[in-house]
């Protein structure tokens, strides 16, 4: 198998994921496998990553698991709201000690860090600086005076990538996820270069639904173009129908519904003069949910997500069916575990292309027809400045705004942006978040790189009629679904 | 024909309801049952919400309390009882 990602633990995590759809398809997954199937992908021979072989395959049984959809370890309690899970035999427990001396330290004379520290956490030691970490406070100061930079700042990329403190250490160094704070971002799982923070994956229970010959509907969101090399959207719908869904669909539809009725709750919010924030990125909401939930109850929009208006309408016309959702978005598959969630599964692009490898089928060479398409609007949602870029034309299309936008790009930004919200100071009409910097073509599930995705979607768009939200929305009708998030439950 | 649906939706995934249809299929196989009971996958039944166990019909009535450890059992006689 040819390497589809540059990062060497990406890549392995994506041949276990492989290896379980194939089995998946041929006939069950059985956990008694596991052992066995660790031995045959980890062998004694190597490559090495990790001291031993034995550890090794120890990481290969708690991915293995994640894989198949439980818990890393048989004696974790299963959280079906907790999707992001650290594995702890594969996490190297690595620095936490935020500021060290380097061997750059050449115990010069001026001492500068010396007389950076406002409290006397630095001593000359025999061969260089030494720090107190009893009493560093972490500030830096040290850092930026010395001239050698030998003294450096490092966190650990997790930690440093949580925008919500939801990471801490046990006694052994190896990161803990808080579950009460995490909001299912995945940026600590996009940072760790070893591999140890993983997502669950629901790739053999959607299998198992399809080989049962249930009425499965797959929904894909509108970051998949580009996702396939140059395979255009309708290549890819009919690839995803290929694996044994009934229907596939452009979540782009949901998206124009969404901009439409965001737009008319602006209009409102306006009016209260109360900013709002957009519903789209669930970490975004999660991340109000949890650490603002003032602004939850007053600012945020209560529109459904593309994902679930879409799902609603295919409910609505298929009331027994099952909608899969296929995204770029780690936190989507907590969104679906939400009660008022009708989405049946989520996954990633990572796990469609592994369950399309394992089947064999290269969307680039399949041939298809094209149907009914969403705008373009709606197909922007993909990437940072889309959404209030779409909620913006459907004011224009009803003669109403201008209205003022803010682009949160990123979720340290968003909670920049929801901070200065909560202090009253923020002055533009729309909030809109993305957790991942960039927007979702930059989700932790993609497979394509978020730039080249950004030039094929335009690529492809370009040849399209150009149709507005309005135009979308009557060949595809939202009558008679729920566009409300509805019932917050806790 | 008993008809069996089970919930393959992943909160009832992750409470183990596809061991529970390889328990039934295995239970099916011994009593030999094949040409009699047709199990169907489903989505949510709300099961989970309702907090009555894993999503589980038999003849479109929803059976109550199973577990993973405990649906053979329950499968068992419940479709003894159907069968009769």
């Amino acid at each position: 198998m040819s390497n589809m990602f540059t990062h060497e633990s990406r890549q392995f995590k994506f041949d276990i994921l492989v290896n379980i759809c194939r089995q998946a398809f041929k006939g069950e997954v059985v956990e008694d496998d596991v052992q066995a199937y660790a031995r045959n992908l980890v062998s004694l021979e190597g490559p090495r990553y990790r001291c031993c072989v034995y550890k090794e395959r120890e990481v290969l049984r708690q991915r293995v698991r994640l894989a198949m959809g439980k818990m890393a370890r048989e004696e974790i309690e299963p959280n079906p709201r907790q999707i992001i899970h650290v594995i702890d035999a594969a996490c190297d427990g690595c620095s936490i000690k935020k500021i060290r001396v380097t061997d750059n330290c050449r115990k010069c004379m001026a001492k500068s860090c010396l007389a950076a520290c406002r409290f006397g956490a630095i001593h000359i030691g025999n061969v260089r600086s030494e720090i107190d970490y009893t009493k560093c406070k972490e500030c830096g100061a040290c850092a930026r005076a010395c001239p050698y930079s030998a003294i450096v700042v490092t966190e650990r990329p997790c930690y440093a990538h949580c925008p919500v403190q939801a990471i801490s250490w046990d006694s052994n160094n190896i990161a803990v996820i808080d579950e009460k704070r995490c909001i299912n971002c995945g940026q600590c799982e996009n940072a760790c270069p070893f591999g140890a923070i993983e997502d669950v994956s629901w790739v053999v229970p959607v299998i198992k639904a399809i080989k049962m010959g249930t009425e499965v509907y797959a929904i894909v969101a509108p970051s998949i173009q580009g996702q396939f090399e140059n395979a255009t959207i309708p290549q890819v719908l009919k690839s995803v129908e290929m694996l044994g869904f009934t229907k596939c669909e452009e979540v782009a539809i949901g998206a124009d519904a969404v901009a439409e009725f965001e737009y008319q709750e602006l209009a409102e919010h306006k009016k209260s003069g109360a900013p709002m924030t957009t519903s789209c990125c669930p970490g975004f909401v999660n991340m109000l949910k949890i650490h603002f939930p003032k602004l939850y109850k007053e600012n945020k929009s209560t529109t459904v997500t593309p994902m679930e208006a879409l799902a609603r309408r295919i409910k609505r016309d298929h009331p027994d069916a099952g909608v899969v959702f296929i995204g770029p978005c780690l936190a989507k598959k907590q969104e679906a575990m939400e009660d008022y969630s009708v989405v049946d599964y989520v996954l990633t692009y990572e796990e469609l292309a592994a369950m399309l490898i394992s089947k064999g089928i290269n969307p680039e060479e399949i041939e298809a027809s094209e149907e009914e398409y969403p705008s373009v609007f709606g197909r922007n949602f993909a990437f940072s400045g889309g959404v209030a870029q779409a909620v913006a034309e459907a004011a224009k299309e009803h003669n109403d705004g201008p209205y003022t936008a803010f682009m949160a790009n990123g979720a340290m930004e968003c909670k920049k942006q929801l901070q200065i919200m909560q202090a009253g100071k923020f002055t533009f009409d729309i909030l809109e978040g993305m957790c991942c910097p960039g927007g979702c073509i930059a989700g932790p599930g993609t497979i394509s790189d978020a730039v080249q995705v950004k030039g094929r979607m335009a690529k492809e768009n370009m040849t399209t009629d150009k149709k507005t939200i309005q135009k979308s929305l009557e060949i595809f009708s939202f009558d008679n679904v729920d566009m409300e998030v509805g019932t917050h439950a806790e | 024909m008993v008809n069996v649906e089970i919930c393959i939706g992943s909160a009832c995934y992750v409470k183990g309801s596809s061991q529970v249809v390889n328990d039934l299929n295995a239970l099916i196989k011994e009593k030999g049952w094949e040409d009699k009971i047709a199990v169907k996958g489903s989505f949510c039944m709300k099961a989970c919400q309702n907090h009555i166990g894993l999503g589980i019909r038999i003849n479109g009535r929803q059976i109550e309390g199973v577990t993973a450890q405990n649906a053979r059992e329950i499968l068992d006689r419940e479709l003894s009882a159907a069968l009769a």
